[in-house]
């Protein structure tokens, strides 16, 4: 009987967090996020449900990355190039702030993959999981996905090469 | 003989082994890519299939090739419960998900019928190999979605397609201000090993979009083998994938 509570509960409570997500632009990735840093933390990224005034709404914080250098770049928003990753175009955006890389924005990025998946739960008990572990790397040929990492980088670095 | 040139906004490597190879053989394969890219690439003017995302060529005027990448694309539609759907949200045939592995498998046709016997072909992360090199299988590497400069499985191929799906950005949880009401897809990357590159290429291009469940689908898939890795940097595999691994 508990267990049916817990997991009614849980249930609207997922809901609940999806419908505000989208009446209010909170990137449900950043609320589950286990990287998220000092400066994302502190424009804090949980929805209080009484905000749901859509004449202000609240702003996804910007995704925090581990800054390099200290000022190495100059402040402020660079755009980076159009790079073509076969299956669309990626396009950055950079936001710079105390001399680090603060922000990375998408203004551009293929979707090609972009198919909702539905709920089928059914266990498959003859899968094997692991944790992925650096091998040799003494080999002939490599399979990855380069295409999107490419244009992304590619796009990035323009854009740092303007800071 | 091994070249690499950048074709369809990707690099494309062939290398072949046999001791008879010339540069025109190779010049075919990129050739042959480049007709590929011309008739296919959404990104040119003046493709055959912007020209019918324009709406300025009916069907009963789409040339060969069109005619059968679309009837291919039906049936891995079919086959995928929706899940491979070459119209995008905006509207536009988008046929580069089963494009990719369907000219490699082509090209490698074209270097079979030469007569070479030992060879691979690489297009983005895509692979289509032959024969052996110097008496063994070829040892194809998965690149590390978290990290480019690492491999984490070593893979036993000799005639199979490996085609590997997904990006590594979606492990640094980047905001898409484009699509703010999708999910983060919980899965990097996804390589899946099949009797040639075509099959494996069209099947992880639907198993990537299923997100976790995408293993399943292969696992249930006669002939196929999957890896999958999560955010988290967790690997599933189909139950028989062991039999290709090296290391």
């Amino acid at each position: 009987m508990m267990k049916k509570i817990y997991l009614s509960l849980t249930v609207i409570i997922l809901f609940s967090l999806y419908v505000l997500s989208t009446t209010s632009k909170i990137n449900l990735g950043q609320l589950f996020s286990a990287n998220l840093t000092n400066t994302s933390i502190r424009q804090s990224p949980v929805v209080t449900p009484e905000k749901t005034d859509n004449s202000q709404p609240l702003s996804p914080p910007p995704p925090a990355l581990v800054p390099s250098t200290p000022g190495r770049y100059k402040n402020g928003e660079y755009i980076g190039s159009v790079e073509n990753a076969y299956y669309g175009y990626v396009q950055i955006k950079i936001k710079i702030s105390n001399g680090n890389l603060n922000t990375i924005q998408f203004l551009s990025y293929p979707n090609e993959r972009q198919h909702s998946v539905s709920a089928n739960q059914r266990a498959m008990p003859l899968l094997i999981n692991e944790a992925i572990k650096a091998q040799s790397a003494n080999v002939d040929i490599i399979s990855g996905a380069t295409d999107t990492s490419i244009a992304f980088q590619q796009s990035l670095k323009t854009a740092l090469e303007q800071a | 003989m091994k070249q690499t040139r950048l074709i369809m906004g990707m690099p494309i490597t062939v290398e072949i082994t046999d001791l008879a190879v010339e540069q025109k053989d190779l010049e075919a394969i990129f050739s042959y890519f480049q007709y590929v890219d011309e008739k296919f690439s959404t990104y040119k003017e003046t493709s055959e299939i912007t020209k019918i995302n324009q709406h300025k060529l009916s069907e009963a005027d789409y040339s060969h090739d069109m005619k059968l990448v679309f009837d291919l694309c039906n049936e891995t539609k079919n086959l995928t419960n929706g899940y491979f759907d070459i119209l995008n949200p905006q509207g536009i045939h988008d046929p580069s998900g089963l494009v990719k592995g369907w000219s490699i498998f082509n090209a490698a046709n074209i270097l079979k019928e030469k007569g070479f016997t030992s060879f691979y072909i690489e297009a983005g992360g895509d692979i289509q190999a032959h024969g052996q090199k110097s008496g063994k299988n070829w040892k194809v590497g998965i690149r590390n979605p978290f990290n480019n400069n690492e491999i984490i499985k070593v893979l036993n191929i000799s005639e199979e397609g490996v085609a590997t799906s997904g990006t590594y950005i979606r492990g640094q949880h980047i905001y898409n201000p484009l699509d703010k009401k999708a999910a983060l897809n919980d899965i990097v990357s996804f390589t899946v090993i099949g009797p040639n590159i075509y099959e494996a290429d069209r099947f992880a291009t639907a198993a990537f979009a299923m997100g976790k469940k995408g293993i399943d689908f292969i696992e249930q898939l006669k002939g196929f083998e999957g890896y999958m890795v999560d955010k988290d940097g967790i690997a599933t595999m189909t139950s028989n994938f062991n039999k290709y691994i090296l290391s």
